[in-house]
């Protein structure tokens, strides 16, 4: 995360403090997780990322929907901004993830497509019929042979 | 001695004919419509991925700052007499805050890896299943009309009766080995594989479900807030028309409060309808496959077939032995 989003970040949580006891209760409940989360938002904890927002998203969501329930429009509209950038994260951590994963499926989709080149060879090679007709007259003169038709 | 010989052959063809290998059909065709149905799965997961998070990335009011800007897309700033990279053309997510999310389908090379897969399968269904029945058949027939001339050639009299007919089904029996192995040998080196694709699927599946139900949540909180906010101004702009009487000189004023009023109500149905689509999303994204071992059970299934001596092949040169051993016999030796 940069330090503008983090600044971003950082004044949303400001105004959301600064607006009422709903708030402010939100607040600490999410204080803790935001500055964890803002610890484990580097690359190279993407797990640890994901976690952090796993158990941010659940208390953000509550507080959103008993701001709704209050009909207390102007901090529901805080609040989302704050809920939809953190699912927004949660979802680019996840695209991370198969990024990762969807790079493995290069080297797996060669092996495929050979076995594919492989198979449609020999369907053509028996739809001609040369293979079936070599193995069938092979296995006719040997058994000629076997039986002294042939010698 | 004749006798018991065309009865040995006899029981030979039926042995034969018995034995005679049936490739695996119905393993290709169940590994082939797996394929198939998980290609079209994983494609309509990534499809609704992109387009409920695209949903949830620009129905964000102008309040919050997040912004949807094409990047890289506008060729003028390229260098004269270059092109930018296509493939650096992209529609983003931006905003303080927020991360640079990628509005496009997920997943390319899994999307293309899954594709590969059902290609595969249904060259491997083709192999084993009918397109070269025919074939076959033709040159079971030609096989026949081989060995008749190979008697007439070689002053032999007459065969047996049934003799031709077991000599074809041993020529059949070769053939299906002959494509037995050649299907077996593909397995085999595509198993690998095909191992990597049903594990990437199942786990690239998980997270693009989870996506999904993040952006529709991210949809259904901005109609649900839409909602009550035009439910509770409709009722304020209600009680405001009512409260202002019906007399002269007061008209323009009720007519921009009904006007106001019929502006909150085509929201609140915009935005009621919207939580309605996304309920359907979300609900299709709760059944969203995200189990794909079967692709890979399927294959296995498919080699061991192919591969068990037991099936078909086995018994089937045993046929050809005892077929030798009784024309042997009936020559006299």
């Amino acid at each position: 995360m940069t330090d503008e989003a983090l600044s971003g970040y950082s004044a949303l949580y400001a105004r959301l403090d600064s607006l009422d006891q709903t708030a402010a209760i939100a607040h600490d409940c999410w204080s803790a997780d935001l500055s964890l989360m803002a610890a484990r938002i580097a690359p190279p904890d993407l797990a640890g990322f994901k976690a952090a927002l796993d158990l941010l998203i659940p208390k953000v969501q509550a507080a959103f929907t008993a701001a709704r329930t209050a009909h207390d429009f102007d901090l529901t509209d805080h609040i989302e901004s704050v809920l939809s950038r953190l699912y927004f994260w949660r979802i680019y951590a996840r695209d991370q993830f198969i990024a990762a994963l969807d790079q493995a499926s290069a080297a797996a989709m060669t092996a495929l497509q050979a076995a594919t080149a492989t198979l449609q060879k020999t369907a053509a090679d028996f739809d001609q019929g040369d293979h079936d007709t070599d193995t069938a007259m092979t296995s006719l003169q040997d058994l000629a042979e076997a039986v002294g038709l042939r010698s | 001695m004749r006798l018991n010989a065309r009865n040995a052959i006899i029981c030979a063809l039926i042995i034969a004919l018995a034995g005679c290998a049936t490739l695996p059909q119905r393993e290709a065709t169940a590994f082939k419509t797996i394929a198939s149905a998980d290609a079209d799965s994983f494609g309509k997961a990534t499809a609704s991925d992109l387009r409920s998070r695209t949903e949830a990335a620009v129905i964000q009011s102008a309040a919050t700052g997040i912004s949807v800007e094409t990047m890289n897309c506008d060729q003028s700033t390229a260098p004269a007499g270059t092109m930018i990279d296509k493939t650096q053309c992209e529609v983003k997510m931006t905003g303080v805050g927020t991360p640079p999310l990628a509005l496009v389908e997920g997943a390319p090379r899994t999307r293309k890896l899954i594709k590969a897969v059902a290609t595969y399968a249904a060259a491997m269904a083709d192999l084993a299943e009918a397109k070269d029945v025919a074939a076959a058949k033709a040159n079971v027939d030609a096989a026949e009309k081989s060995i008749e001339t190979l008697f007439t050639i070689s002053g032999v009299a007459a065969p047996a009766a049934g003799f031709t007919k077991a000599i074809a089904a041993i020529a059949k029996g070769r053939m299906t080995k002959a494509r037995r192995n050649a299907l077996l040998a593909a397995a085999r080196e595509a198993d690998p594989a095909i191992k990597v694709a049903a594990d990437q699927l199942t786990e690239i599946s998980k997270s693009i479900k989870g996506n999904v139900l993040d952006s529709a949540a991210v949809r259904l909180n901005r109609y649900q807030s839409a909602l009550d906010r035009a439910t509770e101004t409709g009722k304020r702009l209600q009680a405001k028309y009512s409260a202002l009487p019906a007399r002269a000189g007061r008209a323009d004023a009720r007519d921009q409060l009904r006007v106001m009023i019929d502006g909150e109500q085509a929201r609140r149905v915009d935005a009621g309808n919207a939580l309605v689509r996304t309920a359907v999303d979300i609900r299709l994204a709760r059944g969203m496959e995200t189990d794909f071992s079967g692709l890979a059970k399927a294959h296995t299934a498919l080699i061991n077939a192919l591969d068990k001596p037991e099936v078909g092949m086995t018994s089937a040169f045993d046929g050809i032995n005892s077929f030798l051993d009784a024309v042997s016999s009936a020559k006299g030796d």
